[in-house]
This record gives C-alpha cells, structure tokens and sequence, in this order.
C-alpha cells in the first residue's frame, strides 16, 4: 500500500533541491515507514483493548458510568470531542 | 528675525556654506569649518574618523537580539530533511533553538519526529531517550514511548494539511566537543490540537553537527528555523 502511495521518495528543501532515494534507500525508508504503521496500529488496538476489558469487568461489579470513568486512567478515557 | 552672521569671536561663519536645508556644521580640521548635507531619510549622524569630516549619515544598527538565524529552510512532501540540516550546530553557540513551522504529513496521525547527525554526516538511529507527554483538549493527559527508541518522537500527531502542527525545541550538547545531546521543548499538533511536551537525550556521545526531520510513516512538509543563542 505504502509503495502505491509513494512510487518514488525526495529528500531535502526548496532551498537546496531535491535529492531521490536510491533504490535500497526506499527500500529501507518504506520498510521503517510499514513498521511504524503496524506498531502504531497494534499501539491503538492493544489500548482498546486494555480499556474494553476494564470495562467490562467495572460493569460486572455493577459500577456506574460515571465510576467507571472516574477509575480509568486518564489515559483511556475516551475525549469529548 | 534675519541674522546675516553667526557670531565669533574672531572671523565668523559665512552664511552662505549652508547651500540646502538640514546642512549641517562640521570642521574637516582645527580652525576649518565645514559643510555635511542631510543623509537619507531615517539615517543617523555616526562618527567615522575615514571620511574628512569625521561624520557620516547611516543607518541606525539594530539592538542585539543574542538570537543568529543559521538556517531557515521550507520543504514540500519529503521522505525526510535529512540534507537540509547538516553542518548547523558548531562551537560558535552551545544553546540551539529549532522552530517548526507549518509542519505537517500526509498522514497526520503520524509521528513527527527527529534524528541527530554526526560527521560524516551519519544518522544517529538508536538509543534516543526521553518523554513526551500529551495534552488534549480534553484534559486527557497519555505519554509516548521514547525510551531507547531509533528516533525521538515529538509526539504522535504531526497534523496534516488542514490543521498543520509547530513548535520548538532547545538543544545543548551539540556541535562543541563529543557529548551526549540534551533537548526539550514543545510541539502543538493533530485535529485535536494536543499539546505535546518533551525532554530528552542521545545515549551515545558524538560532536553532534545537524538533525534530520522526518515523519514515521509518511512525506512531511513544513519550514524549520534554526538559531544560535549568544554565549555572551
């Protein structure tokens, strides 16, 4: 996907030029860019899951919304907007 | 009133050396008088004993700042900015301020994030170490991992072309002498406008000399300033 997205990648600035990646530097480059995604993904959904499963188990003990809110760590409540 | 002279003690001064408005009286010598004409608009009367009458009309120099701008430099849609910023940090200055400007990927849920460069140049990509805290507008406060990571993360929300992030970081530590590279700052980025916070380290000591600017996953674009603070 990433490949389709960039056939090709620069470096460097308006001021200076633009400079393409050889061929291996755009293997390494798209390689780390896919594993940034993965892990950042997996990051996301290990989170949600980490949330849901708290959850879930407040409301086993028959907490209320609100208390469950008030027990999860700021980090994993979900924002207002 | 009319005065045909000015007064002295002995002689005088003719009238007639004032040939236009705002002439000035100075002497090129003892006991010789002279004419200097009005400079340009907005200058000011500065001595300069090279000119014959000790004088000259030029424009007033600024207030020292303590701030030098060694490189400002705008990038569209790059892999990274890696040949953009070698060669900035030097034993000129010990302090650094990088400002980050406009700053965006394509993604904007990516991280934007940095690398040092040492001769060469060659990338440093392990070992960064730090925290970056967030801040949303919803009071919700998480960290990102920036412990012994191959880059450090200013946050995890770079923006994207409708909501562009910015900010700025202070270095020390580099372009001096071999040292392990400190650095904190400030990054505002992401729809939500999530303040990211941050301090860090490089583990490994090299005589740092640039940075590389880049995002974790895809092409970024923004303008990236880069000042020297005085030591004195």
């Amino acid at each position: 996907m990433l490949k389709e997205e960039y056939p090709s990648l620069k470096v460097g600035s308006d001021n200076t030029g633009y400079v393409e990646l050889s061929s291996e530097e755009y293997e390494a480059t798209i390689n780390q860019w896919a594993d940034a995604r993965i892990d950042k993904e997996q990051r996301k959904a290990n989170q949600e899951a980490l949330r849901a499963t708290k959850i879930a188990a407040y409301q086993k003990l028959g907490l209320t919304e609100i208390e469950i809110a008030a027990l999860l760590p700021s980090s994993q409540v979900v924002p207002i907007i | 009133m009319t005065i045909g002279r000015i007064p002295s003690v002995e002689g005088g001064i003719q009238p007639t050396i004032f040939d236009a408005k705002a002439d000035i009286l100075t002497a090129t010598a003892a006991d010789t008088p002279a004419r200097l004409a009005v400079g340009a608009n907005d200058t000011v009367l500065t001595a300069d004993s090279s000119t014959s009458t000790g004088l000259k009309w030029a424009a007033p120099a600024g207030g020292a700042s303590g701030f030098t701008l060694i490189k400002r430099a705008s990038f569209s849609a790059v892999a990274n900015t890696g040949t953009t910023f070698d060669n900035i940090f030097t034993s000129t200055y010990s302090s650094y301020l990088v400002i980050l400007e406009n700053f965006y990927a394509v993604t904007g849920a990516d991280d934007p994030e940095f690398q040092l460069r040492y001769a060469g140049p060659t990338t440093m990509a392990v070992q960064y170490l730090g925290s970056t805290g967030k801040l949303n507008t919803a009071g919700t406060v998480s960290w990102i991992d920036n412990y012994d990571e191959p880059v450090f993360k200013l946050g995890d929300e770079i923006g994207d072309a409708g909501f562009p992030g910015g900010g700025q970081i202070f270095f020390n530590g580099v372009g001096n002498t071999s040292e392990r590279a400190t650095w904190r700052g400030q990054y505002l980025g992401g729809q939500n406008a999530a303040n990211f916070y941050f301090a860090g380290n490089q583990y490994n000591a090299q005589t740092y000399t640039g940075l590389i600017f880049k995002s974790s996953s895809s092409n970024i674009t923004g303008v990236i300033s880069v000042y020297g603070m005085a030591k004195s």
